[in-house]
């Protein structure tokens, strides 16, 4: 049940994610937790073009898919998540009819990515297609309740990154290493002077730090700051 | 009613996460279900060993309840082994008919006609090979789209894992409700003042409640206080 508990915070910490790199890392270290360490975010929206967001696949992996087809708009597999929203496995994908080559494209992946099974979530908008997430592994967890899981995290995951695209580079809202280690002090009851004592630091700094943490939070008052990044385990509870 | 249900799955989790009470959690369930389009919402609690449905806990009207009650759907352990068996959410109309007795299926459809309802979903919860129960969600048009499935599946099984731990965890009573209260208040940026204002008490009363909530905690600061009351679950999140 421990691993519920981590996807609900991934969730919560959607909302201070400065990146789109960070996001996918943070959603890839869910997902790897289960065994799928492969993943690859397709943006694909209606009368687009197919264009990559994130993938951890190497080059040659990611060119002998396009070899196979796969970045055109026909590809049966690639068609078959444009047109359905039910999210299918890599075994159930395999059992799409393929060409000989590009069948051999999909066993040349799995066999250079150390890949066994895996799923693809169709990513939609009010019924209308946005892209695709894949995430494959040796010997991922196939059970429903994380195929629920990861198909939800995939959807906000996919929703936000979209955001973020959008905004453009607004302020990061993560917070730096000094300003946590700042805030971990404060909520064991140190003072500005104590805080700069052990981190030779000005009082002023360790304020300034403080006060950074409190804006990137949204809140107002030092309490708030750590309840809040407590609350978003920003810091440990 | 689309985009709308995503921000409610967001503050849901935070709902259930920070509930401090299964009624609490069952409410926030309830909260986001009905965002789905599922007007009505219940709980059914597993008994030990067998499968078969022991509580009740939800919205039905209390002759509708009875009705169910009457009609044996506790009892019928054939139809909570296929529920519990298919380990995800199911369709209303995916349960074969046969699982019935007819005293249930009238049950069925007087309730469907009474409550106007379109379409059900049938969510099992299990944690690892233990079965914890299901949650039974219907509405006269909901969202039953596999993204939509997908996240009900996910938020009833945070629900489940949240009411087992409140059951199992004492601690909360750590705190007087009102010291918890307070507490709460202050770390949403609230003075004195304004906690005193919020709960019609004065704002040394308010601070009284701190103090001895500092006591509790052992703690010398307020930071500290919020701090540890969030490491001990003594407040909500």
């Amino acid at each position: 049940m421990e691993r519920i508990v981590d996807a609900a915070r991934f969730v919560r910490r959607l909302g201070v994610i400065g990146g789109r790199d960070e996001l996918w890392a943070q959603f890839k270290a869910i997902a790897a937790q289960h065994g799928f360490t492969f993943l690859t975010v397709l943006k694909a929206p209606e009368g687009e073009p197919i264009s990559l967001v994130h993938t951890n696949a190497p080059a040659e992996v990611i060119a002998a898919f396009d070899g196979g087809g796969y970045s055109a708009d026909d590809h049966p597999v690639l068609s078959r998540a444009f047109d359905q929203i039910e999210p299918f496995s890599r075994d159930e994908a395999k059992a799409t009819e393929l060409t000989a080559q590009q069948g051999n494209v999909l066993a040349y992946v799995g066999d250079t990515l150390g890949i066994t099974n895996g799923w693809t979530f169709p990513i939609t908008k009010d019924g209308v297609r946005e892209g695709i997430v894949v995430i494959a592994g040796a010997k991922p967890d196939m059970s429903p309740v994380l195929r629920s899981m990861l198909h939800l995290l995939a959807h906000l995951a996919f929703q936000k990154s979209e955001t973020l695209a959008e905004g453009g580079k607004s302020e990061s809202r993560t917070l730096t290493a000094r300003e946590l280690e700042c805030l971990r002090w404060v909520a064991v009851g140190k003072t500005d002077s104590e805080i700069a004592v052990i981190l030779s630091i000005k009082p002023r700094t360790a304020r300034f730090h403080i006060e950074n943490a409190k804006r990137k939070l949204g809140v107002a008052t030092r309490v708030q700051a750590v309840a809040e990044a407590m609350r978003l385990q920003t810091i440990a509870a | 009613m689309m985009s709308n249900c995503w921000v409610t799955t967001t503050s849901a989790i935070d709902d259930i996460e920070g509930a401090r009470s299964p009624q609490a959690v069952w409410a926030a369930m309830s909260a986001v279900a009905a965002a789905f389009g599922f007007e009505q919402a219940f709980v059914l609690r597993a008994g030990d060993g067998e499968p078969r449905f022991s509580t009740l806990h939800g919205t039905l009207q209390t002759d509708l309840a009875e009705a169910f009650v009457q009609a044996g759907f506790a009892g019928n352990a054939a139809l909570a082994k296929y529920i519990l068996d298919a380990r995800r959410p199911l369709v209303t109309d995916d349960v074969p008919s046969d699982l019935f007795t007819e005293a249930q299926r009238q049950a069925l459809e007087t309730t469907r006609a009474k409550l106007c309802i379109g379409a059900g979903l049938i969510v099992p919860v299990q944690n690892g090979e233990a079965n914890l129960g299901a949650l039974l969600l219907a509405g006269r048009d909901p969202m039953t789209t596999p993204i939509a499935r997908s996240a009900l599946h996910f938020l009833a099984q945070l629900a489940f894992t949240r009411v087992t731990f409140l059951e199992g965890k004492r601690e909360v009573e750590l705190l007087s409700p009102r010291e918890a209260e307070c507490l709460r208040l202050s770390a949403h940026g609230n003075t004195d003042g304004d906690i005193g204002r919020k709960l019609g008490i004065s704002a040394r009363t308010a601070r009284f409640h701190i103090e001895n909530a500092k006591k509790k905690l052992g703690v010398a600061t307020r930071v500290q206080a919020v701090a540890e009351a969030l490491r001990r679950k003594a407040i909500a999140a």
